[in-house]
Order: C-alpha cells, then structure tokens, then sequence
C-alpha cells in the first residue's frame, strides 16, 4: 500500500503494522459485542 | 521566569516535508500533530458555541420572569449547551491533546493507525453540524436534557432521529480515537519505554481509552434503542407495550458515569505532568498515581445508579449505590494527596500552568466534596434535580476538566508554536476566570439548598439575588476566554519571543528533549535508553 506522504508512520516496520491492526481489530470486535449485547439484554429485559 | 536561560536553537522545520495547501495539509492529513491542532480547534470553536448557549441562559436567568426566550427555545439550550461542551468541547480537546503528546511522549513517529486518525477527527464536523441543525427543524432541538430519558425524548419533533444519528456518528469518532490511543500506547513505544515509565498522562489515557471502548457502545445501544421505540414500534422503554423506562436509565447511567471520568482522568494525568515541572520534583508516588487512576476507572463501572436514587429501587440497591460511590473518594484522595506532597518542600514557581493545576487541586476538590455529599442517598432525595446538581458537575467539569485543558495549552503551546506566549495577559484571563467562575457557581449551590429546581427558564423571587450574581459571574467568566483566544493567537504567530526546547525550567519528560516548535515528524528514529531515561526522571522514584 502506497503511504500517504513521505514521512507517514504507515512506514513503520510490517510486523509491528500487524500487531497494531490485529489489536485495533479486536478492540473493534469487542466495542460492537458491547453494543450488540446490550441490545440483546434489553430484547430480553424490556419485552421489545 | 522559569523559562530555561540557555539559548537553545530554534529550529525551523518548514522543510520537513510539511504538505502544502489546505486540503493536503488539513483536510487529508495523517500527522499526528496536525490531526491534534484540527482536535483543539475544533473543540476551541464548540467551546464558545457552548458559552454562547450558557450565555443566554444565565441572560435568561438573571432575573425572575420570561425574559426573552420561551420554555422549549430555554429546555433546547440546556440540553444542547450539554451535549455541545460534552461531545464537542471537552472530549475533542482531550482527544488533541493525546494526539499531540502521547507519541512525543512515548518516543513514537506517530499515532499507530494514521489514516483511521483522520478520519475520526473529520466525523465530528458533520456529527456537530448535523446536531446543531436541530435548532432549524420542526419542533426545534431536542430539548429533554442531555440525558435523552424517555418518554419525553419521545416528544422531539424531527430533530430527534438526527440528534440520535449525531450520538451515534460521536460515539463511532470516541471509539475509533480509543483504539488507536490504545494500538499506540501498546504497539509504538520506544525501545525502553516500558509502562511504568510512561508519563502519567499518558497512563490516564491509556485507561480512559479502555473505558471508552467499554461504554460508548452502551450510548449507541440506548439511542437505537430510542429509535427503534419511535419509529419501528419496539417497547424497549414503553411501558404501555411491556417496556421499562427505568431501564433505559440504568443502561444511559451505565454509559454516563464511566463518561464523567472519560472526562476527568486525562485531566487528571495533566495536572500530574504540570506539577512536578513547576515543583521541580518528581511526581510523588508515581505507581500509586497509576493504581489510584485504575482503581477510580473501575469503581466508575460500579456506581450509576447514584444518578437516580429517586425513581425507586430496593434499601440494598441504594445502600451498594451509596457506599460504592463513596469508596471512589479513597483512590480520588490518594491522588490529590500525591499533587500536595509533590509540592510539598518543592522549589515552586507560578507560570500560568501551574496556576491553572493548583485551582484545579482546590475547585475540583469542591465538585468532589458536593458529588461526596450527593452520594448520600437519603439526602439525594432532597438535592435530586436541583441547582445543587448544576453546581456540583459544573465544579468538576468546569474547574475540572476545562481548567486541566486550559492549563494543558498554556504548559505544550510554546512546544507546538516554538514561541513564548504573554505572560501578564495570559495570567489575567487565569484570575478573571479563577475569581468569575466561583462567582458563577458557587451561589448555584446555596439556589439548589434552598430548593431552586434546574432546567427551569423562570424561578421564586426567593432565588433572585443568588441568581443575579450567577448570571454576572457567566458574563465574565465568558467574556474572559476571549483573552485565551488572543493569547494563542498571538503565540502562534510570533509570540513575545522564540522558546527554548525545554521550555520550563522543570520540565524532563520525552516531549521536552526535542526542539521547540516540535518537528513536524518527531521521533522518526527511536529516543535512545539515555533520552527516555531523563524523561523518565520526572516521575521515576522507584528502583
């Protein structure tokens, strides 16, 4: 992937860019786990 | 003035690759100083849009009667003057403020996820502009507190799906700032950089991060909710159709009170930074400073019901509610314990950070002290809803909150501008401010004591007095942040003269070992074990 300017850290070493994208990853999954559960908390408590 | 004596090269840094024009510099950037500077900007605008609104309430409020507005244009102002100063002012500057430091801090090239930065940055024009359309609307901006509780949220005209889109749109910024603060912190250290020697605003941001990801989700869950009641026939919160409107409470307080320490904790790690700089000491008890931070992040999961005592729940609720709120007090007072000692004996000087930081120790310790009082279940009964409330939140919010932020730009801007701003005008917006806003405040306690309700565009003559002097302590109070606009202003272009690279005399961390103005791309090769080692002395005092 081209980086956005000369100096971008998306330069940064691959390995490390895995990890970071891997991490930012499951952050993600989790924050719409949390979103997704109380919904279904709620299907089950409020009678929606 | 504290301000280092040795001449140290001002270096100019044009010639690093700085992108030119407008929309590659701003609009399409991945720096994370530019992405920083776009934050605080950002959030410096929604400020005064914010104050506007405060404005013409206290306007509205400086006297009994109707004055000029009418009750749904007054209930439309308090509750966006919230959401605005909530999700546009305060958070925002937090969120700059991180994008600015923490990779300085920590000796990395740039926040882990460049692009994914950008992007949550340029969410919140469209999310704000959207939200404050509201006012153009049929039925005009919602106006059921930022709380949003049905079912008189229920009641907003068409502004309501976009008010729930703007939610949705911030939360969606929040969450994505959160994972890659965290992504930062955890991937992007500098070789030798271990935790315990990240500076202490960077450890209060890592753990506001974690509860952002751990509650924003929550909000968005409870406006789909809302929406879902309005316009597709659920009953979440109807309880004609089996719902339960306690519940959408239980599920917005869940989210709320963990977003009052979203809120506090990075100001926190501020106040923690400046002191040791103008004590020229090192932090006390640094890792206590840490436990202390994650202690208070994970007691905020525990207390929400606090927030609405009054709708009923059992003896035992109340009790758990009541104690587990008071605990909170125990880690909150082992760090102002730790900011006392730091000064303790330590050679102090008053440049207007550390000014910013001791109004912070006493103000905030106010709004602790009432938020200790209105933990008092029994006596929640009698304060619930009243002026009592508004003082309490302002104190930690205001003299919280704003007061680290202010005192945050007044410690980093000649790092960011590479030049020294006026120090005489930027102490008198110190003390106009310090001096207003307790003028502003304070009597809003003695209001809600004697039963002044909030959210209520006209009052008693019992309360007129109290509120006449409210209402001129806001004019001031607003008026004066104009001076913090002129001094920035004035700093970023020229300033009173060039700064030096570190600034202060007592400043030791990453951030002060490169030049002043920060290069635009810092740290490109890793800080050797040396360079984080002095960094580290401002904090470090164990083995």
């Amino acid at each position: 992937m081209k980086p956005m300017a000369e100096h971008d850290s998306l330069a940064i070493d691959p390995r490390q860019r895995r990890q970071a994208r891997r991490l930012a990853l499951l952050l993600g999954a989790v924050a719409i786990a949390i979103y997704i559960s109380y919904v279904v908390f709620a299907l089950h408590h409020g009678h929606a | 003035m504290a301000q280092t004596e040795h001449a140290a090269a001002h270096d100019d840094h044009d010639h690093e690759h700085k992108p030119h024009g407008f929309w590659k510099r701003w609009v399409t950037t991945t720096n994370h100083k530019d992405i920083g500077t776009l934050y605080l900007v950002f959030s410096c605008i929604m400020f005064f849009v914010g104050g506007a609104m405060a404005m013409l309430i206290r306007a509205e409020l400086f006297k009994p009667g109707m004055q000029f507005l009418d009750p749904a244009m007054f209930n439309s102002l308090t509750t966006m003057h919230a959401l605005v100063m909530i999700f546009g002012a305060v958070m925002p500057a937090f969120v700059g403020l991180a994008n600015w430091m923490v990779p300085m801090q920590l000796g990395a090239p740039d926040m882990a996820l460049p692009r994914m930065n950008n992007f949550s940055f340029w969410i919140l024009p469209f999310a704000f502009t959207l939200l404050l359309s509201t006012f153009l609307v049929r039925g005009g901006a919602p106006a059921g507190g930022w709380t949003l509780y049905p079912p008189l949220v229920l009641q907003t005209g068409d502004a309501l799906p976009m008010a729930i889109f703007a939610v949705h749109l911030m939360g969606a910024s929040s969450i994505m700032g959160a994972i890659n603060v965290i992504v930062t912190i955890m991937n992007m250290r500098a070789p030798g950089m271990t935790l315990l020697r990240m500076p202490l605003f960077v450890w209060s941001w890592l753990i506001t991060a974690y509860l952002l990801i751990a509650v924003m989700p929550v909000l968005a869950g409870a406006v789909t909710m809302l929406l879902t009641d309005h316009f597709f026939g659920t009953s979440f919160f109807n309880a004609a159709g089996g719902g339960d409107p306690v519940m959408f409470q239980h599920i917005f307080w869940f989210f709320g009170h963990p977003e009052v320490y979203i809120m506090i904790l990075p100001a926190f790690g501020i106040i923690s930074e400046i002191i040791p700089t103008f004590s020229r000491k090192p932090l006390f008890g640094y890792d206590a400073m840490v436990y202390a931070t994650a202690s208070i992040a994970f007691l905020s999961f525990i207390v929400w019901a606090h927030h609405m005592f009054t709708v009923g729940m059992p003896l035992a609720s109340e009790l758990f509610f009541m104690l587990s709120t008071m605990l909170i007090a125990i880690p909150t007072g082992v760090k102002v314990f730790n900011w006392s000692a730091t000064m303790w004996k330590g050679s102090i000087s008053y440049e207007p950070p550390m000014l910013w930081a001791i109004s912070f120790l006493f103000l905030f310790s106010i709004g602790g002290f009432s938020g200790l009082m209105l933990a008092i279940a029994p006596a929640d009964f009698q304060y619930q809803d009243t002026y009592f409330v508004v003082a309490h939140f302002h104190y930690v919010l205001v003299t919280g909150a704003i007061f680290a932020i202010m005192g945050a730009v007044y410690y980093w801007l000649p790092k960011w501008t590479g030049n020294m701003y006026n120090m005489t005008l930027a102490k008198w917006h110190f003390w106009l401010s310090n001096i207003f806003v307790n003028v502003l405040f304070f009597p809003q306690h003695f209001l809600g004591l004697a039963g002044m309700p909030r959210r209520i565009p006209d009052y008693s003559t019992q309360f007129a007095d109290w509120n006449m002097v409210s209402s001129i302590g806001g004019f001031v109070f607003g008026a004066s942040q104009i001076l913090f606009v002129i001094v920035i202003w004035q700093c970023a272009h020229g300033g009173v003269s060039k700064a030096t690279s570190r600034v202060w005399e007592g400043s030791l961390g990453l951030e002060w070992q490169l030049p002043s103005p920060a290069p635009y791309h810092s740290w490109v090769e890793a800080p050797s074990m040396a360079v984080i080692e002095a960094g580290a002395a401002s904090h470090e005092t164990h083995g």
